[in-house]
């Protein structure tokens, strides 16, 4: 071998170990940080109960905002309960993006709608709408019929529409706690200057579910499940609000997110051309205060208020984290901008960074140390140091990662009921590194691959700094 | 043991407490107990609708905001029931001091409206003479 | 091909991992025990809690009604569960009020929890310091206002908002100036919620405002929260000014005092309010259009039934809303529109969709 390569594959050998160092490494801190942030929360939210908050007239007025396509199924049932969560003033805006079905049918049929001819102001441009419900019997309710254009774009027309000033931005399949937004509303009365709140997304399956929520959290029976349910804990609860105590939250999952109306039409509105809308909205919303210079803050709440169904279908799975692994870099790409910038602040010089790195670029760099290690075991034996270091931190570090995540969060958040669901977590948070990481592995590389292949999307900055095009509001009926 | 203000309350009087407060709700209770009278009582407008169709409720006394079906629903929902369970009293009480509130519920159907935060003697005195203006008995 | 090794002693190596994971497994035992352990604590905390308060709630009705003392009610309050009595009672604080409410105050009075509030008013737990203000309003302590007025510059929002609330409800007109400013620093989609503090005051704080506001052409916003208020308060005293501010050629100003006089609903602004339903701004016509509603002005109609073809259509909404509230006449003008072909497209539509939407 020459000596050129000899050097690079060195290189890369110490390059993948100590990667890997820093992957876990900086994961195990957040979840540190994100463990004394959740007990502060808790702390301040003992102090306060919701009862308070709600029988005062602290709460501000928010509008929920609910895309639906094809969902004849279970809207009726699902707005039902969101019309019944317990927030003294709030809207609910059904947005059905040109379904195929009798979604709206049905919606008029169950609450006695009638169509109006409001007349919508186009603060952010969105396909046509053709007709607008409102029922006389549940006031709060408005369902909005438009041409199909996608989630992002029926979030927006649920954005035109809102009548309050918070608007919340949810999945049609995500079911909510009825507490979920005097929970979500809590960082804008605390801190000053709260652009957007997210909320931590919880895996429904296995939980017992009755109209007053979710009344039994169980570990699910499909090990597909099992193994998300500890992902989604390490990563996103832990991993996020870790970032969140830091001021460098980057997501707020589109399954659930509360904005300020007045930011969200000032950014343009949500993306219609990319994947992962939501990431690339935060992203954004992001650079706008950056570039204003404004101070401004996003939280994420701990508390388990929104809950959605994972995949338990393996094609489902694999498709849905190569759309995260496609999505996630098209935003990326798209505010590269931001790419070590320090006039982007933590955001620049941390957040983005680390997503480059230890998100977008990690499963070449887990694939390549794969690789290499193979590589030794065939060419030698498994006693090379390679092979031996980096299954070592794959696996080790990563059950350690898993298992601290676990532990800390059935001390601090108290979910899981039983020694069995307990001792089914602990074993599923090890056994996930033995195959399940390994898979997502190489569905984020199809995901990435697909992203390089040339599925990009382009010059979205027009969208960006509408300020210009920016319609007059209508005539405040304060 | 009704050691309460001595009033002669019509024979099987039972109120049912609409609140979703514990507290709020064991209070009333408690209160409405002294009297001597029956008294249930339910955590939102659902819970009310499952009792009154199971109880001879002689009035209600129903908080606004609630989860699930809240207070003003419940109004409609009463007053939209068969007889005679569509004429039953029904007092609300909310922190909600608007007055386009107030008009809502009256124009729901309810009797009465008091404000929070109010002394419970009061509201005593209130039931007491809804009771007796509509004379009713189970 | 074989793959170049790094350079590492391979004994050594095992070495190091294996101490490397016992140092792992020992850190992971440590966090579980100490998180544990906090855990616990608070676990027992917290039942200790619930125990005392539902002995408590068993007492309070007794205390409250049966006229117990509070030893024979609640039995010996130890110092260290004074903090949970006073959440205690704090679950009733908005509830309970009149005699009930002078109860609990003696209660907190008898308990000497009321010396703790100077202290807790500059806590550093902004929660403790937001409790503190809350009950200085349900329980009446206006001694303490000259502090819960430092709250103001709080820097977390609900504290300087409870704080706000608290000055309101109990009148303290001395900090309006500052409690005014407040509310004009904050954001805008806060109004709705700052509005109603600000009508804790009552019209005290209108007689004020009207005598130490700037004249309207230097500065014509503070004149709208005014307004706003006004109409909250429907407060007849402000008419004469409001009539003055009527003339101020400021759109938002103007609106706000047509939505004012409409609360107000004295029919003598009838002739003032009429020419704005020709007005060139949307807004003014929208509040000419529900102030002519809520007035219940019946020859109002004439003008209403001009709007219902208004280029805009909320003020076309407005206007057929404006038109139903009327009574009879204006359910008739709705009709007769509705029914006549020859009538402006746009006024047909609005007058259909208002009658369908009245119907029951």
């Amino acid at each position: 071998m020459s000596l050129v390569g000899e050097f690079i594959l060195m290189a890369a050998q110490w390059g993948i170990l100590t990667y890997f160092l820093l992957l876990h490494g900086i994961q195990f801190l957040l979840i540190l940080k994100a463990f004394f942030a959740i007990r502060n929360y808790q702390g301040r939210t003992e102090a306060d109960p919701l009862d308070n908050l709600f029988e005062t007239t602290h709460a501000l007025p928010i509008t929920l905002v609910c895309p639906a396509f094809n969902e004849s199924a279970g809207v009726v049932a699902s707005v039902s309960s969101l019309i019944s969560l317990r927030y003294p003033e709030f809207q609910v805006v059904v947005v059905n993006d040109g379904s195929t079905d009798d979604t709206v049918a049905q919606l008029v049929a169950a609450f006695r709608m009638k169509p109006t001819k409001r007349v919508i102001r186009q603060l952010i441009p969105t396909q046509e709408i053709r007709a607008i419900y409102e029922s006389p019997y549940v006031r709060n309710l408005v369902v909005v019929d438009k041409a199909n254009g996608g989630k992002a774009d029926a979030l927006n027309c649920g954005i035109n529409v809102a009548r309050y000033h918070l608007v919340c931005c949810m999945d049609a399949d995500s079911l909510l706690e009825p507490d979920a937004l005097l929970r979500v509303v809590r960082p804008f009365l605390d801190e000053p200057n709260t652009a957007a709140c997210g909320g931590v997304i919880r895996p429904l399956n296995g939980c017992r579910v009755t109209s007053m929520g979710i009344r039994g959290i169980f570990m699910p029976d499909s090990w597909l499940a099992r193994f998300q349910v500890v992902e989604y804990l390490r990563a996103f609860l832990f991993g996020r609000m870790g970032l969140s105590s830091l001021g460098a939250l980057f997501i707020v999952s589109g399954a659930f997110g509360l904005f300020r109306k007045d930011i969200l039409v000032r950014s343009g509105g949500f993306c219609t051309d990319i994947v992962g809308e939501d990431f690339e909205m935060v992203v954004r919303l992001h650079r706008l205060m950056l570039d204003e210079k404004k101070p401004y803050h996003i939280s994420l709440v701990p508390d388990p208020i929104c809950w959605t169904e994972a995949p338990e279908h393996f094609n489902i799975l694999r498709r849905q984290r190569s759309r995260w692994q496609r999505g996630l870099m098209e935003t990326l790409w798209m505010h590269r901008r931001m790419w070590f910038n320090p006039g982007y602040g933590l955001i620049g010089l941390f957040s983005m960074p680390y997503f480059l790195l230890f998100e977008a670029l990690a499963p070449f760099v887990e694939l390549l140390g794969y690789g290499i290690a193979l590589w030794a075991v065939w060419t030698h034996t498994i006693n090379t140091p390679f092979a031996l270091l980096f299954l070592w931190m794959a696996l080790l570090l990563g059950i350690f990662n898993s298992v601290v995540a676990v532990v800390l969060q059935e001390i601090t958040l108290h979910r899981y009921q039983g020694l069995g669901a307990w001792s089914r977590l602990l074993l599923t948070s090890v056994l996930e590194n033995f195959g399940y990481r390994q898979l997502t592995l190489l569905w984020r590389v199809k995901g990435a691959l697909d992203f390089i292949r040339g599925k990009r999307s382009w010059g979205r900055m027009d969208r960006y700094g509408l300020k210009g095009k920016e319609e007059t509001a209508p005539p405040s009926a304060l | 043991m009704a050691i309460g203000t001595g009033k002669h309350w019509p024979e099987g009087t039972k109120v049912l407490v609409v609140e979703d407060s514990a507290a709020t709700a064991h209070l009333f209770s408690a209160r409405l107990k002294m009297e001597g009278i029956d008294v249930l009582t339910a955590r939102n407008g659902l819970e009310a609708l499952e009792v009154l169709k199971l109880e001879p409720i002689s009035i209600v006394v129903t908080d606004l905001m609630m989860p699930g079906m809240d207070g003003y629903r419940l109004v409609r929902e009463i007053r939209q029931m068969a007889q005679p369970l569509a004429s039953m009293p029904i007092i609300v009480v909310s922190s909600n001091q608007r007055e386009s509130e107030q008009v809502r519920c009256f124009e729901a159907g309810a009797d009465e409206y008091m404000t929070k935060p109010i002394s419970l003697p009061l509201l005593v005195e209130r039931i007491y003479r809804l009771l007796r203006r509509s004379n009713r008995v189970t | 091909m074989t793959l170049p090794t790094l350079s590492l002693e391979h004994a050594v190596l095992l070495h190091v991992l294996l101490w490397a994971t016992l140092a792992m497994a020992a850190l992971l035992l440590l966090l579980i025990l100490l998180s544990a352990g906090v855990q616990t604590r608070a676990d027992r905390i917290n039942n200790r809690r619930i125990l005392l308060f539902q002995e408590w709630e068993e007492g309070l009705p007794n205390y409250l009604y049966q006229g117990q003392t509070r030893e024979e009610a609640f039995g010996r309050i130890e110092a260290k569960d004074l903090g949970f009595f006073q959440t205690f009672l704090g679950r009733y604080r908005n509830t309970l009020g009149g005699e009930d409410a002078k109860r609990l105050r003696t209660l907190y009075r008898d308990l000497g929890l009321e010396k703790d509030l100077p202290r807790r008013l500059t806590h550093r737990n902004p929660v403790v310091r937001a409790q503190a203000a809350m009950e200085i309003q349900s329980y009446g302590y206006a001694e303490h206002l000259g502090l819960v007025e430092k709250l103001l510059d709080d820097p977390k929002p609900f504290v300087a908002f409870a704080a706000a609330r608290t000055l309101g409800a109990l009148h303290g007109i001395d900090y309006a100036p500052h409690v005014f400013d407040w509310v004009q620093r904050q954001e805008d989609y806060q109004q709705d919620r700052l509005l109603e503090l600000l009508e804790g005051f009552g019209p005290d704080l209108l007689r004020w405002l009207e005598m130490n506001l700037e004249p309207t052409g230097s500065n014509p916003t503070p004149w709208r929260l005014y307004a706003l208020l006004a109409a909250g308060m429907r407060d007849e005293e402000s008419l004469p000014t409001l009539r003055g501010l009527l003339k101020v050629p400021e759109v938002e100003l103007q609106a706000a005092v047509l939505r004012a006089m409409g609360a107000l609903g004295d029919l003598s602004v009838w002739e003032e309010v009429r020419p704005f339903f020709h007005a060139s701004a949307p807004a003014l016509r929208l509040h000419a259009a529900r102030a002519a509603g809520l007035l219940g002005h019946i020859p109002a109609v004439d003008e209403l039934v001009i709007l219902l073809a208004d280029p805009v259509y909320e003020v076309r909404r407005e206007a057929g809303t404006s038109l139903m509230a009327l009574g009879n006449v204006g359910w008739e003008a709705l009709e007769w529109i509705a029914d006549d072909p020859s009538a402006d497209r746009f006024a047909r539509d609005m007058a259909l969709d208002r009658l369908d939407w009245g119907r029951p």
